[in-house]
């Protein structure tokens, strides 16, 4: 590569920020457009820059690609690199940001250049987290990530935006200090944070144990499973709806991702032994969540539950270490990442027309928006996880991979399949069929603009849902080599406690017994 | 193929054309006799009427305590414990505990210089006793 098309694709937004902070003055109609226009050219760029990535990516290695490394702090590195389980987060990210510029265009009137800002800022910052290969760098845009979606929420939000902001500001930071520990103790234990060294590196068992919770208290936050989920109906509800968006669809990612990255491959011994912990959690929040959805009152409320209903099938397909569950938690992701996505905008559509989100105040909306009433089928559907959508093929692998390794886990996951038909019809029914409130009587149906915002999605939809290989095969090596090393580990670790019984005093010390 | 005996290959066409006759008696050429049958029978009537009141079973077994639950988890396990024993009471605690520190702040001189003292008091106690120990 003669020009680093990552580090491009990174910082690419970043400079689009500087631009808009250097030719705009003021909230008059004119700054606004400048900034409108300048963020949605630089996401559109950062996007078509982005599939040529796509384009060039060898998915037949296993390696990180489009590797860059600088020495930056002494310490840490500036490394970094995309293989087939980040490459598909990065695309989501540039793909979406700019449906979401072009989903604030009117609705965003306040300071809408710091919004522009706060939002290219946010994108360096998710792709640098999905594309870092050093620890310190991707801690760094992990955290940082927090800042501009707290600016979001608690600027541009809905009325109890403050407790909505920091409620997701401390719950998330609360977590990841305890992954900055766990950093400094993998850098004093390996002496580096090169991921791609400590990925090679084989942690001794104690540490892995406390280190993979330390790890998990991020993740699980992130993720975000029950019952650290509470900041995401709050934080979804107050927050604007390309905040929304950008929300669901990308920053609940990077706990999954996380998992992929670091728990999985770096602490094997430790993921195998916490797997039931997973695995009730998992299952927990399937069913739990899809319950209270069942009951939300408010429709971003619903969505937001049934998104963490869904992250616990991608827990549980992770951590069921199979081909089958891995393969389908990735696309169980990026496809949660359109649908959910999707659906928040579709909310979006209706608030900016009523401003409210409440599902009592609308009725009988097929009469006045039928193309809209189809769009939000579509999403509602995918929602559900029906076949020929997108959400189908992530649900199904992770609980065929499930299924495979505990038949118990896997049989309650599927009760909640039949939950998430009965809320996203229910909520479906009760908005779009009935009869016409008179309130809604002027109500117009979508636009170009708004049809130019839901068309790519709709396609992506059913399109990886007939057709999901290329997501498949993008991630199928690298998921290979990530399970390869981690049965090793498992095997390994399960020939030393049968084979040698002086190691007895070393298996006290974990928790949960190996042998099954 | 298995064999089947000739009555039982004719039986649904049998079936078909009695259905079909009685269904003409009733509903066209006398239509007053369901009416009377539906008067007489009445309890039977209303049985099939309702679909043998499965809507109403499923209701009661499934959606009523479904609701139930998912209210419940939502206001109790939710709001009132996850909420209200995490981010909420911790923040709770925190104001708490700050409104008292607060008040220790009265501003008159001898109370800082009593709670000094005190403290200096302390702190040489515990040095004394811990320097004996070891």
């Amino acid at each position: 590569m003669i020009w680093p098309v990552l580090s491009v694709v990174t910082f690419l937004p970043l400079l689009g920020a500087l631009l808009i902070m250097l030719m705009t003055r003021g909230n008059g109609p004119l700054a606004k457009g400048t900034a409108r226009w300048i963020a949605m050219w630089t996401t559109l760029v950062t996007f078509a820059i982005s599939l040529v990535m796509v384009q060039k990516f060898d998915a037949a290695s296993a390696e990180f690609q489009f590797a860059e490394k600088h020495d930056w702090l002494g310490v840490a590195s500036y490394h970094m690199g995309v293989d087939g389980i980040s490459l598909p987060f990065v695309i989501l990210t540039t793909a979406l940001m700019p449906i979401c510029i072009l989903a604030s265009w009117t609705s965003i009137q306040k300071r809408v250049k710091e919004y522009m800002i706060a939002f290219l800022v946010l994108e360096t910052l998710m792709i640098g987290t999905f594309s870092a290969l050093d620890l310190v760098l991707f801690y760094l845009f992990f955290e940082g990530g927090l800042i501009p979606m707290f600016l979001i929420i608690g600027v541009w939000g809905g009325q109890r935006r403050v407790y909505a902001s920091f409620k997701f500001f401390l719950y998330t930071l609360a977590g990841s200090v305890l992954m900055l520990l766990a950093i400094m103790a993998m850098y004093w234990e390996a002496g580096t944070t090169d991921i791609p060294v400590l990925l090679k590196h084989g942690f001794p068992v104690g540490l892995q144990t406390w280190a993979w919770l330390a790890f998990f208290a991020s993740f699980a936050v992130k993720m975000p499973m029950w019952p650290v989920h509470t900041w995401l109906p709050d934080a979804h509800v107050e927050a604007p709806t390309a905040g929304s968006v950008i929300l669901a669809a990308i920053l609940l990612k990077m706990g999954g991702y996380g998992f992929l990255r670091f728990s999985l491959p770096m602490f094997p011994v430790a993921s195998h032994d916490f797997t039931p912990l997973v695995y009730t959690m998992s299952v927990v929040a399937i069913i739990y969540t899809s319950l209270v959805a069942l009951m939300q009152e408010d429709v971003k409320k619903l969505i937001a539950y049934s998104s963490v209903a869904h992250m616990g099938f991608v827990t549980m397909g992770i951590f069921a270490a199979t081909t089958q569950g891995v393969s389908g938690a990735v696309f169980q992701m990026i496809s949660h990442g359109i649908v959910s996505g999707a659906l928040f905008l579709c909310v979006g559509v209706v608030y900016d027309r009523m401003h409210t989100r409440e599902i009592a105040f609308y009725g009988g909306l097929v009469t006045r928006m039928p193309l809209y009433a189809m769009i939000f089928l579509v999403f509602t559907l995918a929602n559900v996880g029906l076949p020929g959508t997108s959400g189908f093929v992530g649900e199904f692998l992770s609980l065929i991979g499930t299924f495979k390794t505990n038949i118990p886990v896997a049989s309650l996951a599927t009760i909640g399949v039949i939950l998430s038909a009965a809320y996203a019809l229910w909520l479906y029914r009760k908005m779009i069929f009935g009869t016409l409130k008179p309130a809604l009587e002027g109500i117009k149906d979508i636009g170009l603009r708004e049809a130019v915002i839901f068309a790519p999605l709709v396609i992506l939809t059913i399109l990886f849902g007939v057709a999901p290989k290329p997501v498949l095969d993008m991630s199928a090596t690298s998921i290979a080599q990530l399970l390869d090393g981690y049965n090793k580990a498992i095997g390994a670790k399960t020939a030393a406690t049968q084979s040698a019984p002086a190691s007895a005093q070393e298996a006290r010390i974990i928790p949960v017994s190996v042998a099954r | 193929m298995h064999h089947i005996s000739l009555s039982i290959g004719l039986l649904p066409t049998a079936m078909m054309v009695i259905g079909f006759v009685i269904a003409w008696h009733f509903y066209i050429r006398r239509p007053d006799i369901p009416v009377e049958l539906a008067r007489q029978h009445d309890f039977l009537y209303r049985f099939l009427l309702n679909k043998w009141y499965f809507d109403e079973l499923y209701d009661l077994i499934f959606v009523r305590p479904a609701k139930w639950i998912g209210h419940e988890l939502w206001k109790k396990g939710d709001g009132w414990l996850i909420d209200g024993f995490g981010p909420d009471g911790v923040s709770a605690r925190v104001l708490d505990v700050t409104r008292n520190v607060v008040q220790l702040q009265t501003g008159y001189l001898y109370h800082y210089a009593f709670a000094m003292l005190i403290g200096a008091a302390a702190f040489i106690t515990w040095f004394m006793f811990s320097a004996g120990i070891h």
